[in-house]
């Protein structure tokens, strides 16, 4: 077990490290400067461009700007070119946003998805499993920014059931679940049925796949009510890979957050990211990438361990 | 970019390794046929979509601003008094000649990985499975923003990433099916024939590698159209003026309260669009083999 | 800017949920305004809301009133040599926030940083200090054209006779020397003075909650008398839905107004209303290295095509001015007898006749075989790209073939920082109230300027005005070389103007606003002056 840790922790070290020279082999080969950028017009006969340069470290041979980026990065000294803050600041700023999103997200599409895939698994070829898989099709060709709008139309323009911006930062007085419940709503739906259809049709081949077992045959024949098979041996079983997905889904719901977080005005690391990139904020974007591929490395390691620890046969083999 | 030549990938290519059955199953599968005819809807659209439009896609029409679909309008007009239906037909080619191109892209690296790792085996099928795994791990949507927003958006390169950040699931479904084959007798009767490695992938792997690469493939353009939508959407997709589906919506969201339609008539062809391929290939799995995990 | 229709349903919806909150009636004696952005810190920064806030806490030695008088400020005395190079400043009794008073010492450290080798932004004026140059440069130990005579007298040499210095000196504040000492000019942004600054304003900064809001209260020590409002608020509010519905409800005192939204406020009770001409207008400019933008005429004839009231109507709902000089309303420099162009197609189709483009059969102009075809290239956006389409429509209306395209922002700076840009027509805007007009005339239409290389754009008669104007000490004379300069601009199209929006502010009747606010940047330079009635 603990082998198996050290390994998985290792081989974080490689996808850092690829996520990170990939970004950064982007920020070097991208055309244009990124001093010029950062002078507003205003200032376009002032401003001395090889100071602004220099300031910004940009002057420097471009693997001493890596390592010293990355160093920095960690150390948190890396300070973002737009604000001058530490990147690692604004990360702390934009993630409890994104992390809250995604935690009521997959709550959400869990909620749902199992009853959804219990139900067409159980009668599968049944009207009710041709609609859930219908239902599905339907929700993988949805494109999910355009719902969101639908649902700004609905309930905020028309209804006034619901805010569709203006969440206040996170730290600032405001940002107390009591405040921030209303502003996440629609995300969390829009999010939860990109997911949704991903994660019905995983939960009902694994449901499938634990009705044909023999402990189920087993369990019918021993005379248990079919109620009791369904719930005590079939869910509970098919419960662990679905478990294990919902981690897995991890990176969609981060590229989900990008888009729907500029949707909704929400101030978390998807919108950190793209305004970023917009602005060409380089050290923010070397950071946001960075944090989102170890959140993904960091939730597959909790998939794995979650496994292992669920999973009897694993735990004991 | 003609997306004159797009109808005839799928029919031709299914054609190829076609048993009477699958193609029988899929006609009679009436979810496959309704996407058929979508999908081939919206491909005369985007051929013809130019000819179609009553007004040219960029005309202001400054004395109609925000005009109410009906009348000249027939889907009403943004807040340019540009016509919303000239914008969605004339949008539509460039939207899905993204999404069939893209889909080309991601077909072809994942059929060239798939192919080599499960042919060859061995490390060159671990170092590839390992870089598969890497970018499926990675959310390759920021690496997309951040590589879209430095280059600056274009529509060669918006193919270019799409594509590329889309293969791994193929090249996973393709090295699968190549492994079963290999150890199949006929692969090792060819083989000794002395015919080479290259002659055995194309001439005897890759043709019953078919029907997946086909199903994959359709799957693939509603997703890359769904992408080029959501960049677009965020302003690092097809560049304004130009009328691109996902850009139209992100036109309309500043009036969603008082012109709904700018924004839900192009989102509406997108879902459509999308669905019609989505149904296509899934009716084209039913008809192959229903427990293909695609 | 234009901005969300939405926004405006959505924000009548918001004010109906928050109603209930107490909207009207006295309030306390203070204004929560409400700000589309916080600056990062209030020193070095060159961004618009960091001038806004040094506005509040901060004062300079001399200012320039509505008039285009200057005015003394810290400087109670400021006499100029006959010969234009000495100017000699005597300093009234003030204190900064911190109690401590202001002396020469002061003046010469804080011109001394911003003539830092390594701060960012320089004010141009203080270059023409006698040895202001080489100290920037790196190249001296201190800047030999300022002395403190003692502690109440500073004299400043200049290396030419130069018009404009006590004008121009408003926006280098006076700061603290002590608190200066400290601070590492390389690594400005990191320095705690930036964020806990001391000042000679009105107002000392009191609270900064991050990404939230900063709060100022009144400096007991002010030089100019307390302000009547002993507390001021600036609230980020990034949403301008949101901004609407706070300013209904009472819950902010003041705040910007979409243009949708300026007829909804105009019938709120509680709510003033006040349009200032923006800081930013909109232009279009050709490039002088194609033969066909050479003639007079068919620039003009571009100028009179241009549709400017239907272009404020659809894209700002009619708020804002057609500009008639490159100069804003607001400075004494602009001309207020200056005539623009108006909308004439006829006309312009009459020009471009005269000097040999006529319709070919396909409608477009033609001459000797050449057609009359252009690119239209802007800054990828919305505003830019509207007005580029509008632009692109009545051009074709004349019978041009104009294509417009998007440039990336990176893409386009490069493109227009560069005579090798190769633009063939570019639109864009210019925000023409952070600097002075000098520099910023200079910088697009005199034949060294960056922006007149980038259009390849030389008028010799223009560039003799303009340095003239620089030595011209007689303000009478000043104002009418002003006048010809704008009055040639007009006539040799180096530009097209289109429009300038109007900044909208709303403001709670409660509070008493000053006359004669009529810029983005007089509106924050009024708060000191506000009242509660």
């Amino acid at each position: 077990m603990a082998g198996f840790l050290v390994r998985r922790l290792l081989a974080l070290v490689p996808l850092v490290f690829g996520i990170t020279a990939i970004t950064f082999a982007l920020l070097v080969l991208a055309p244009g400067d990124p001093v010029l950028f950062l002078i507003p017009p205003e200032q376009r006969g002032s401003a001395d461009i090889a100071q602004f340069r220099h300031e910004l470290g940009m002057d420097r041979p471009i693997p001493v700007q890596y390592i010293s980026m990355m160093a920095d990065l960690f150390t948190g000294r890396l300070r973002s070119f737009g604000d001058r803050r530490p990147t690692t600041r604004q990360v702390a700023e934009a993630l409890p946003t994104t992390l809250i999103l995604t935690a009521t997200s997959l709550a959400l599409t869990g909620a749902l998805a199992m009853p959804i895939a219990f139900i067409s698994a159980v009668r599968p070829y049944s009207a009710v499993d041709h609609a859930a898989t219908l239902f599905s099709l339907l929700g993988i060709s949805l494109p999910t920014f355009w719902f969101g709008l639908l649902l700004i139309f609905f309930l905020t323009e028309q209804l006034g059931l619901l805010p569709a911006s203006g969440i206040r930062p996170t730290g600032a007085t405001g940002y107390s679940p009591l405040v921030i419940w209303r502003f996440l709503i629609m995300p969390t739906i829009v999010q939860a049925l990109g997911i949704l259809p991903v994660l019905v049709r995983y939960a009902r081949s694994s449901l499938l796949d634990a009705l044909s077992q023999d402990y189920v045959q087993v369990a019918r024949s021993k005379g248990l009510a079919e109620r009791t098979v369904l719930l005590k041996h079939v869910a509970r079983n098919s419960l662990l890979p679905v478990l294990t997905i919902m981690a897995l889904l991890l990176p969609f719901l981060l590229s989900g957050s990008v888009i729907v977080e500029s949707i909704f005005a929400l101030p978390g690391l998807g919108r950190l990211a793209v305004n970023a990139a917009l602005s060409r904020d380089y050290p923010t974007v070397l950071t946001t990438t960075t944090i989102a591929g170890m959140l993904v490395v960091v939730s597959n390691l909790l998939a794995d361990l979650g496994y292992l620890y669920l999973d009897p046969r694993i735990r004991h083999g | 970019m003609s997306t004159a030549a797009a109808p005839a990938v799928p029919a031709r290519s299914a054609g190829a390794g076609l048993r009477r059955g699958p193609w029988r199953r899929f006609v009679r599968n009436p979810r496959a046929i309704a996407g058929a005819a979508i999908m081939l809807f919206f491909l005369l659209v985007a051929a013809g979509g130019r000819w179609l439009a009553p007004f040219p896609p960029s005309a202001p029409h400054v004395l109609d601003i925000l005009h109410p679909p009906g009348g000249r309008y027939l889907l009403g007009t943004d807040d340019l008094g540009r016509d919303i239906l000239s914008r969605v037909l004339v949008a539509s080619r460039v939207s899905l000649a993204i999404g069939v191109l893209s889909m080309l892209v991601s077909i072809l690296a994942g059929v060239l990985v798939g192919t080599l790792a499960g042919f060859l085996g061995g490390s060159v099928d671990g170092v590839l499975m390992r870089v598969t795994d890497v970018v499926l791990a990675i959310p390759v949507f920021f690496l997309t923003v951040a590589f879209l927003a430095l280059f600056g958006p274009s529509v060669g390169r918006l193919i270019w990433i799409i594509g590329l950040t889309a293969w791994p699931p193929t090249a996973r479904l393709v090295r699968v099916e190549v492994l079963a084959l290999r150890a199949r007798d006929f692969v090792t009767a060819v083989r000794a024939t002395g015919a080479s490695n290259t002659r055995i992938i194309v001439r005897h792997l890759l043709p019953n590698v078919v029907p997946v690469i086909v199903i994959s493939a359709t799957l693939r353009v509603g997703l890359a159209i769904l992408t080029e939508a959501g960049l677009s959407f965020l302003g690092l997709g097809v560049q304004p003026p130009q009328p691109s589906w996902g850009n139209i919506i992100a036109d309309g969201r500043e009036y969603l309260g008082v012109a709904w339609w700018v924004s839900f008539f192009p989102g509406l062809c997108v879902f459509l669009a999308v669905m019609g391929f989505n149904l296509v290939g899934d009716g084209l799995r039913d008809a192959f083999d229903p427990r293909l995990q695609i | 800017m234009k901005r969300r229709v939405g926004a405006v349903v959505l924000a009548v919806l918001l004010a109906a949920g928050v109603g209930g909150l107490p909207a009207s009636g006295q309030g306390p004696a203070q204004a929560v305004i409400a700000m589309w952005g916080l600056p990062i810190r209030v020193l070095g920064s060159s961004e618009a809301v960091t001038s806004y806030v040094s506005l509040l806490i901060n004062d300079s030695l001399t200012a320039v009133d509505p008039q285009g008088n200057v005015v003394g400020r810290l400087a109670a005395q400021y006499p100029v040599s006959p010969d234009g190079k000495t100017y000699l400043v005597t300093l009234r009794s003030a204190k900064f926030s911190d109690g401590t008073s202001i002396t020469a010492q002061d003046v010469k450290a804080s011109y001394e940083l911003y003539l830092h080798p390594k701060y960012p932004t320089t004010p141009p004026a203080l270059l023409e200090i006698a040895g202001g140059p080489e100290y920037k440069g790196g190249k001296a130990a201190s800047v030999s054209g300022i002395t403190a005579v003692n502690p109440r007298t500073v004299r400043f040499i200049l290396n030419r006779p130069y018009p404009f210095f006590y004008e121009q000196i408003g926006s280098a504040p006076i700061l603290p020397a002590k608190a200066l000492g400290g601070i590492d000019v390389a690594r400005l942004q990191e320095a705690p003075f930036t964020r806990k600054p001391i000042g000679a304003g009105p107002y000392r900064l009191a609270d900064w909650r991050e990404r939230e809001s900063i709060t100022f209260d009144a400096s007991p020590g002010y030089w100019g008398g307390a302000p009547a409002l002993p507390r001021v608020v600036l609230k980020l509010i990034p949403e301008d839905a949101t901004v609407l519905a706070e300013l209904r409800a009472g819950n902010i005192d003041a705040g910007r107004i979409l243009p949708e939204a300026y007829r909804s406020f105009q019938r709120d009770p509680q709510v003033n209303v006040l349009r200032v001409p923006g800081d930013i207008f909109y232009w279009f400019a050709p490039n002088f290295r194609l033969p066909m933008f050479q003639d007079v005429r068919v620039r003009q004839a571009m100028a009179y095509a241009i549709n400017r009231p239907e272009m404020l109507r659809a894209l700002y709902q009619g708020l804002g001015t057609v500009p008639q000089s490159p100069i804003h309303p607001s400075l004494w420099q602009f001309d207020k007898g200056i005539k623009g162009y108006t909308y004439d197609p006829a006309k312009a189709k009459q020009l471009l006749a005269e000097a040999g483009w006529t319709p070919g059969p396909d409608g477009v102009l033609q001459k000797g075989g050449q057609r009359f075809k252009f690119k239209y290239g802007f800054l990828a956006g919305k505003e830019y790209q509207n007005q580029a389409l509008l632009v692109q429509q009545y051009l074709r209306a004349i019978g041009m073939d104009v294509d417009v395209e998007a440039h990336e922002r990176g893409d386009f700076f490069g493109r227009y920082f560069s005579p090798a840009g190769n633009i063939e027509v570019v639109g864009i805007a210019w925000f023409n109230l952070l600097f002075p007009p000098q520099s910023e005339l200079e910088d697009n239409f005199k034949s060294t300027g960056s922006g007149a290389k980038v259009i390849g754009y030389s008028n010799p008669e223009l560039d003799k005005l303009l340095d003239e104007a620089i030595l011209t000490r007689d303000r009478a004379r000043q104002k009418a070389l002003y006048s010809r300069i704008q009055q040639l601009i007009i006539q040799d199209v180096p530009h097209v103007l289109t429009i300038r929006p109007d900044v909208i502010w709303g403001v709670r009747k409660r509070f008493t606003l000053p006359n004669g606010i009529d810029s983005l940047r007089g509106f924050f330079g009024s708060v000191p002056r506000w009242a509660v009635r």
